[in-house]
């Protein structure tokens, strides 16, 4: 049971390794060899060649499929003509160096995208898996999986709009309150007090710790009996009552605060992880804003203050506008990622006890790809998701070229 | 928030007071941890509130690394992460260096669809991913994984040493050609060297990324052979009766060097990140 084995996962990477490296050799090669012939008059008659060769060696003696044989084959006449007729030399050097990373991005972003596409418009499910394995056919569907999705009233899941509002809902809590407490911290923090450093260096720790260890941990003190989230509000309770027994007054139950069965109640479960996740995301803010204050020349405040401004008007109009430019596209970018946390949410809900009812939309599409194994079903969810996303992303373009700074940019 | 003016002492009382909470909760989980990682075997699930438990014992960290595979998740953890690491390193740096130096069509379109790759949910790019490899055979293998890893940080990491290299003077690499380097060897024995900070940061959040990675290893290992640390460590934690000491005293393990490096460098990478992100 203890005993470490070493070798075969070490032999599959190093053969990864140089599966990769024989790949990007391949690559710069092909590209550095097209560089060099495309002057010669035989250039397109010897790609069409290859072309030919290629598809045909893949089809008929590696027993790829039609469709692949066709596409991979077509692929060195088409680099031929771009460099014949587009390139024609220029741009050598820097598509070289770009090549290797954007193929790689390309095939793992755009290929998956496009199958998704593809997989949203038929009908694979755990059932039809292995016909798809082994024969490679699916039914056609039309946009049936996209009216499931947005269907209202759905017997199999959680309402599609009910759980885009808590998303939303999700989205907007963490950010106010990342970038509220985020900032006040370093407020704090950018005073001359003793000891700032190991305030700091503490500040960061939820940061820097591993998140799933952070969550976990997290997720066990709100443990109903046994976690300390409870007992905590147990004794401000019973601090801030009178009286004992039947006659008891405690003030603070009467709005609710007592404790609570976290993992099973839906409503206290989604309490629980914005509380998480507002703990996490806290020290990107404070370290951002931090920058941003350090980044701010002393000299605005000195002037402030012999014209005779107040502390509150130098944050107002000093400060504020100053930390704008730093703080909006770190909010765009915290917006984007509070939007897409699966993480936190799926640990936080997917166990034994858990409750489904705390759910944002990533983590919905993981459980109903995953857990549910709908995947024509979650192919055309997480299209419906990518549509707001891109949404999302147009605000994000807009205000980053609002905050363009003209002496930076 | 002005040097200008002494801190008054009233103030200075009130900022370490307001520090002094705001560190309390920061470090509330992690007190947490450590309690229960001390805490002996038979009195796991006690509602003892006392930071170190008066009768504490290292049982707990002896039997994970003794009754538990725990140093085979740190190897299988550690090869998975270096190997994304390498690899999104290497490309990464080709890459910025073409789009830090050079003008060509597609470069503006090319910075703008990586950063859109990072607006794309993980899981969404995880189910095709998945059911290519099940079908080619890869589920449930490193090769799988590592490749899977390496979609979601290549991205990250071209924009922050695009915008580090942005810094370095050109004339540097233009002195060396007139030298007679080839582009290649500018980008290699000129930017590279004065470049090691920023590689290192960007060697350090890749490895991040992925030693910290769950979900996905989750969804493409099945073997328990094959399980990194993330894997293991939730198998214990679902334990919540029996085990939720050895998670613990695994916790404290693997987070002391973790949070050790991620101090150290996280300050670098802040500043790359703000340096990527104004930067068009």
């Amino acid at each position: 049971m203890t005993g470490v084995s070493l070798l075969p996962a070490l032999l599959e990477i190093v053969r990864l390794l140089l599966l990769v490296a024989a790949a990007v050799a391949l690559l710069v090669g092909f590209l550095w060899a097209n560089y060099k012939t495309w002057r010669s008059e035989y250039y397109l008659a010897g790609a069409g060649l290859i072309s030919f060769v290629l598809g045909v060696e893949l089809h008929l003696v590696l027993g790829a499929g039609l469709n692949a044989s066709v596409a991979v084959g077509l692929l060195p006449i088409i680099v031929a003509l771009v460099f014949r007729f587009l390139i024609r030399g220029r741009w050598m050097v820097p598509f070289l160096f770009a090549a290797p990373a954007t193929v790689g991005v390309a095939l793992l972003f755009l290929y998956p995208l496009a199958f998704e596409i593809f997989l949203s418009f038929h009908r694979l499910n755990l059932e039809t898996l292995g016909d798809w394995i082994r024969q490679g056919s699916l039914d056609f569907t039309g946009i049936e999986n996209f009216i499931q999705v947005l269907q209202v009233g759905s017997q199999t899941k959680e309402s599609f709009w009910l759980v885009t509002a808590r998303t939303f809902a999700w989205t907007g809590i963490n950010l106010v309150f990342h970038v509220l407490l985020g900032l006040i911290l370093a407020l704090f923090l950018n005073q001359k007090v003793k000891g700032v450093g190991v305030y700091r260096t503490i500040l960061m720790l939820p940061w820097a710790i591993p998140q799933l260890i952070a969550v976990l941990a997290w997720r066990g003190e709100f443990h109903s009996a046994y976690g300390y989230v409870n007992h905590l509000i147990q004794i401000v309770n019973d601090v801030f009552s009178f009286g004992t027994g039947e006659g008891r007054l405690a003030p603070l139950e009467w709005v609710g605060f007592k404790p609570q069965e976290w993992w099973t109640d839906p409503h206290a479960l989604f309490a629980s992880i914005c509380i998480v996740n507002i703990w996490l995301g806290i020290p990107f803010m404070m370290m951002v804003s931090l920058s941003g204050l350090q980044s701010i020349s002393k000299s605005y405040y000195e002037a402030a203050s012999l014209d005779g401004a107040s502390a509150w008007q130098r944050f107002k109009h000093i400060t504020l506008p100053l930390l704008k430019p730093v703080m909006v596209p770190s909010m765009i970018l915290g917006m984007i990622w509070t939007f897409n946390n699966v993480n936190v949410v799926y640990l936080m809900t997917a166990q034994r006890g858990g409750s489904e009812g705390a759910d944002i939309l990533v983590s919905d599409l993981y459980k109903q790809a995953f857990v549910y194994n709908r995947y024509s079903f979650s192919a055309a969810y997480a299209i419906v998701i990518f549509a707001i996303l891109l949404v999302l992303t147009a605000v994000w373009m807009k205000s980053s070229r609002m905050t363009e700074d003209p002496g930076r940019g | 928030m002005s040097s200008l003016e002494k801190v008054s002492r009233k103030q200075s009382i009130l900022t370490h007071a307001f520090l002094w909470v705001a560190c309390l909760v920061a470090l509330f989980p992690v007190s947490r941890i450590i309690t229960i990682s001390l805490r002996p075997g038979n009195r796991l699930l006690s509602s003892d509130m006392s930071l170190i438990p008066s009768d504490a014992s290292l049982d707990s960290y002896v039997k994970i690394i003794t009754e538990k595979p725990f140093l085979q998740w740190l190897y299988n953890s550690m090869l998975i992460t270096v190997s994304t690491s390498l690899i999104g390193v290497c490309l990464a740096a080709t890459a910025a260096y073409a789009f830090a130096r050079y003008k060509f069509p597609g470069r503006k379109s090319g910075l703008l669809f990586l950063m859109t790759t990072q607006m794309v949910p993980g899981a969404m790019l995880l189910l095709p991913i998945y059911l290519v490899l099940t079908k080619i055979g890869l589920n449930n293998t490193y090769t799988g994984l590592v490749v899977a890893y390496s979609v979601t940080t290549l991205p990250f990491s071209i924009w922050i040493l695009k915008g580090y290299f942005d810094t370095v003077p050109k004339s540097l690499e233009e002195a060396a050609r007139i030298d007679g380097c080839t582009e290649f060897g500018a980008f290699y024995r000129i930017l590279l060297p004065l470049s090691k900070p920023s590689l290192a940061i960007v060697f350090l959040f890749n490895f991040t990324q992925a030693w910290n990675e769950y979900l996905v290893a989750s969804t493409i290992l099945q073997d328990s052979r094959l399980r990194t640390w993330p894997l293991g460590l939730y198998e214990l934690q679902g334990n919540f009766n029996s085990e939720w000491g050895l998670f613990a005293a695994g916790s404290v393990l693997i987070s002391v060097p973790v949070i050790l490096l991620f101090l150290y460098s996280s300050k670098y990478m802040i500043s790359g990140l703000t340096l990527g992100g104004v930067k068009g």
